[in-house]
C-alpha cells in the first residue's frame, strides 16, 4: 500500500501543493513572534475546498515549512521565528555576525530536511503497531490517556503547573458547551440560541493561538525587524555544508531519537526538542567550552530534532487522537472536518490517506532545500522589508477569513475574538494558551470515555469502579501519577542538589 | 498598568469566579449530559482554591502587561471588535478596507509620523490586499462573506 500510495502522490498537483505549502510555512515561520500553529491556523481555510489528501498535504507542508522556518529568523535577526528555533539563535546567529549567515542558514537547511525525513520515517513505523494497540483501548482507557494528556500539558506548561492544569480544566469546559455527544441535552449556553452548536474546536484555537500573538505584536510597536547583513560573496557549497552534517552522525542520530521521543509526549514539540537536544550535544561535545560561539554542531543538533517533532508529534495524533503538539490540533480539526477519527481505521480502511499523508511528510522535508536554498533569500527580503504595523491587520484579517470560513458563522468570528483577547488576559496571570486549547480537546475524548465506562457500569454498585478494572487502565494511571508527580520530584531533586553544593 | 501582581492569587480568583459562573449555569438535566461537565467545574474550583491557598502561603509577584504599550494593545482589540461588528453592515469588503487602513495608520504612528502622503501610499496597498483575499474566498474557495449595505 505505502509504494501505492507514494505513485498518488507523484500528481502533479500534489507536488505543488507540497511546494506552495513549504514555501508559506517557511514565509510565516520566518517571521518573529508567528508560531507553526499559527501558520496553520492562517492557512487553513485555503484547504476547506481541497479533497482530504490535498488539504492534509498542504498542511503537513506548512507545518514543515514554518518550523524550518524559525531558524531563518534566528540565524539572521538572533530572535527565533518560531519557539522550536530557541536554540538555533544561540549558534546561527553568533554565525552570521562572523560572515557566515549563508553557511548557517545551509546548515540548518539540510539538518532540518534530515530531520524531517527521520520523523516521517518514524511516524510510519511506529504508527501501525500503536493503532493496533489502540484497539485494547476501551471506553475507561482513552479517559485515563486523555487524562495522562492533561498531566503532561500541565508539567510541561510554561511557569506553574498548577496554572496549566488550570487551564486545561479551563479548556475542557468550554469544550461541554452544547449539545452533549451522550445525553443529548445542551450545557453551558446561558440562554443563548447561538452556543447551542457549541464552540468549534477551530474557531477556539484559532482564537487562543493567534490573538494573543497580534495583541504583543500591536503592543510592541515595532515597525520592522532588523537583520544582519548576509554576503552574498561568502556562498557555501551546498555539497561541502551537506558533507559538514554527516560528518556528525552521532549528533544527528542522538537529536533525531531525542526529537521523536519529545514529540511523542502530548504537550510537547518542538520547544523542547531543540533545547534538550542542544543541551545533549554541547554535553556530548569535545569541545562543549565553544558551544555559543558559532558551532555547526549545535545547529545540526537543534534543527534536526525540532523538524522531527512535526512527523513524530502525530504518532499519538493519528492513532489516539492526542495532539503530540499545540499544531496538531490544527489537523486534528482538519481530520475531523472531513469525517475522519484517528485509531486503527485510518490505517486500514482510510489507509492510502493516511500513509499519503505521512509520506507526503517526508516529500515536504526534501521540498525544504529547493526551497529554502533557492527561495529562501527571496523570502527573508520580503519578511524584513513587511513593517509590523501591516502584518498586524493582514493576519487580523486572514484570521477573521479563516474563522468565518469554518461555519460560514458571523458569530464564530465574535467567539474567536473574545476568546483571542481572554487568552491575552490570562497569558499576563501566567494561564498559557496551549494547556487550555489542548484541553478543550483532550475534554471531549475523555467525557465520552467517562460516560461511556459509567454507562456500562450501570449495572455494578459502583459504576466508577469500572475506570479502574482492567491491566491497560493500571498503567496509564501509573503513568498519570508519575507524570504529575514529575515536576515536584524534579524540584526536590533540583532543592538536594543545590544543598549539596552549598554544603561542599 | 505595568506593575506586579501576586499571579497564584490573580489566576486563583479568576478560576474561582468562572467556577461559580459555569457552577450557576449547571441546569438540571439527564446525568449524562450533566454528570462530567459538573466533575469538572468542581476540579477547576479546586485548582483555583490551591492556587490562592498557594499564593498566600508562598506568595511571589510576576510582572504583569509589561511589554510595549498597554493603550496600543486595548485600542488594536477595540478596533478588532468594531471591524467584526461592522461587517455585517458594511459588509467585508468595505468594513476590512476602512478597518485594516485605520489599524494600519494607528500602529504606524507609534514609531513614525504619519502623514496624508503615507496613507496616499498604503490606501491602494490595503484595497489590492483585501480585494486579492477578497477573489480568493468567494471565487475560488466558495465561501461566501458577508454583505452589507454596498455588496
Amino acid at each position: 500500500m505505502v509504494f501505492e500510495t507514494f505513485m498518488t502522490l507523484l500528481d502533479p498537483v500534489i507536488i505543488l501543493s507540497i511546494f506552495a505549502g513549504v514555501s508559506a510555512g517557511l514565509f510565516v515561520g520566518a517571521m518573529p513572534g508567528l508560531t507553526a500553529t499559527m501558520a496553520l491556523a492562517v492557512l487553513l481555510p485555503f484547504t476547506f475546498t481541497l479533497p482530504p489528501l490535498h488539504g492534509l498535504v498542504a498542511l503537513g507542508a506548512v507545518y514543515m515549512g514554518a518550523i524550518y522556518g524559525g531558524s531563518f529568523a534566528a540565524i539572521l535577526v538572533n530572535t527565533p521565528g518560531t519557539p522550536s528555533s530557541i536554540a538555533t539563535a544561540f549558534e546561527g546567529y553568533p554565525m552570521s555576525k562572523q560572515g557566515r549567515a549563508l553557511e548557517a542558514l545551509s546548515i540548518a537547511t539540510v539538518a532540518s530536511a534530515i530531520g524531517g525525513i527521520a520523523g516521517s520515517l518514524f511516524l510510519l513505523l511506529l504508527s501501525p503497531p500503536l493503532a493496533k494497540l489502540s484497539l485494547r483501548f476501551g471506553p475507561a482507557e482513552y479517559f485515563w490517556v486523555a487524562i495522562l494528556g492533561l498531566t503532561l500539558i500541565a508539567s510541561l506548561s510554561e511557569g506553574s503547573s498548577t496554572k496549566g492544569m488550570m487551564g486545561g480544566a479551563l479548556g475542557m469546559i468550554i469544550g461541554t458547551m452544547g449539545v452533549a455527544p451522550i445525553g443529548g441535552e445542551t450545557r453551558f449556553t446561558f440562554g443563548m440560541p447561538v452556543l447551542q452548536g457549541g464552540v468549534a474546536m477551530i474557531v477556539a484555537l484559532i482564537g487562543l493561538f493567534v490573538l494573543p500573538e497580534l495583541y504583543t505584536m500591536a503592543a510592541k510597536g515595532k515597525t520592522a525587524l532588523t537583520a544582519v547583513e548576509v554576503d552574498s560573496k561568502a556562498r557555501s557549497s551546498f555539497w561541502r555544508v551537506t558533507k559538514t552534517v554527516f560528518s556528525m552522525p552521532g549528533n544527528l542520530i542522538r537529536s533525531c531519537i531525542i526529537g521523536e521521543i519529545v514529540a511523542i509526549i502530548p504537550g510537547a514539540g518542538g520547544n523542547v526538542a531543540n533545547l534538550v537536544a542542544y543541551n545533549e550535544a554541547k554535553r556530548a561535545s569535545k569541545h562543549p567550552e565553544k558551544f555559543g560561539t558559532g558551532l555547526p554542531e549545535g545547529l545540526v543538533a537543534t534543527e534536526s530534532s525540532n523538524n522531527v517533532t512535526v512527523a513524530g508529534s502525530m504518532v499519538p495524533l493519528l492513532t489516539l487522537g492526542i495532539p503530540g503538539a499545540p499544531p496538531d490540533a490544527v489537523i486534528l480539526g482538519v481530520m475531523m472536518l472531513h469525517g475522519l477519527r484517528p485509531g486503527i481505521e485510518l490505517f486500514t480502511t482510510s489507509g492510502k490517506l493516511t500513509y499519503g499523508f505521512i509520506i507526503s511528510m517526508g516529500l515536504a522535508a526534501i521540498a525544504m532545500v529547493p526551497v529554502g536554498l533557492l527561495g529562501g533569500r527571496l523570502i527573508y527580503k520580503v519578511i524584513f522589508r513587511t513593517p509590523v504595523y501591516f502584518l498586524v491587520p493582514t493576519i487580523a484579517m486572514a484570521t477573521m477569513l479563516g474563522t468565518y470560513a469554518v461555519r460560514n458563522s458571523h458569530t464564530d468570528v465574535i467567539i474567536m475574538l473574545i476568546l483571542g483577547t481572554m487568552g491575552y488576559l490570562f497569558k499576563q496571570i501566567g494561564i498559557a494558551p496551549a494547556p487550555i486549547v489542548l484541553g478543550l480537546i483532550l475534554g471531549t475524548i475523555a467525557e465520552m470515555g467517562y460516560v461511556q465506562t459509567m454507562l456500562s457500569g450501570q449495572a455494578s454498585q459502583y459504576p466508577a469502579l469500572k475506570l479502574f478494572e482492567n491491566g491497560l487502565s493500571h498503567i496509564l494511571i501509573g503513568m498519570i501519577v508519575f507524570s504529575a508527580a514529575w515536576p515536584y520530584l524534579a524540584a526536590l531533586k533540583r532543592r538536594i542538589m543545590s544543598k549539596k553544593g552549598g554544603s561542599a | 498598568m505595568n506593575r506586579e501582581i501576586n499571579t497564584e492569587i490573580a489566576s486563583g480568583v479568576v478560576g474561582l469566579i468562572l467556577s461559580a459562573v459555569f457552577f450557576f449555569a449547571l441546569e438540571d438535566i439527564s446525568w449524562m449530559s450533566i454528570l462530567f461537565p459538573k466533575t469538572l467545574v468542581y476540579i477547576m474550583a479546586l485548582i483555583a482554591l490551591a492556587l490562592v491557598v498557594r499564593g498566600i502561603i508562598k506568595p511571589s509577584r510576576d510582572r504583569i502587561f509589561h511589554v510595549g504599550s498597554n493603550v496600543r494593545w486595548m485600542v488594536t482589540g477595540v478596533l478588532f471588535f468594531a471591524w467584526v461588528l461592522f461587517m455585517p453592515v458594511l459588509g467585508f469588503f468595505v468594513s476590512t478596507v476602512v478597518f485594516m487602513t485605520i489599524i494600519v495608520g494607528y500602529l504606524a504612528r507609534a514609531r513614525s509620523r504619519v502623514t496624508i502622503g503615507k496613507f496616499m501610499v498604503w490606501i491602494p496597498i490595503v484595497i489590492a490586499e483585501v480585494t486579492f483575499f477578497y477573489l480568493i474566498f468567494t471565487k475560488v474557495l466558495y465561501v461566501p462573506l458577508p454583505e452589507g449595505m454596498f455588496f
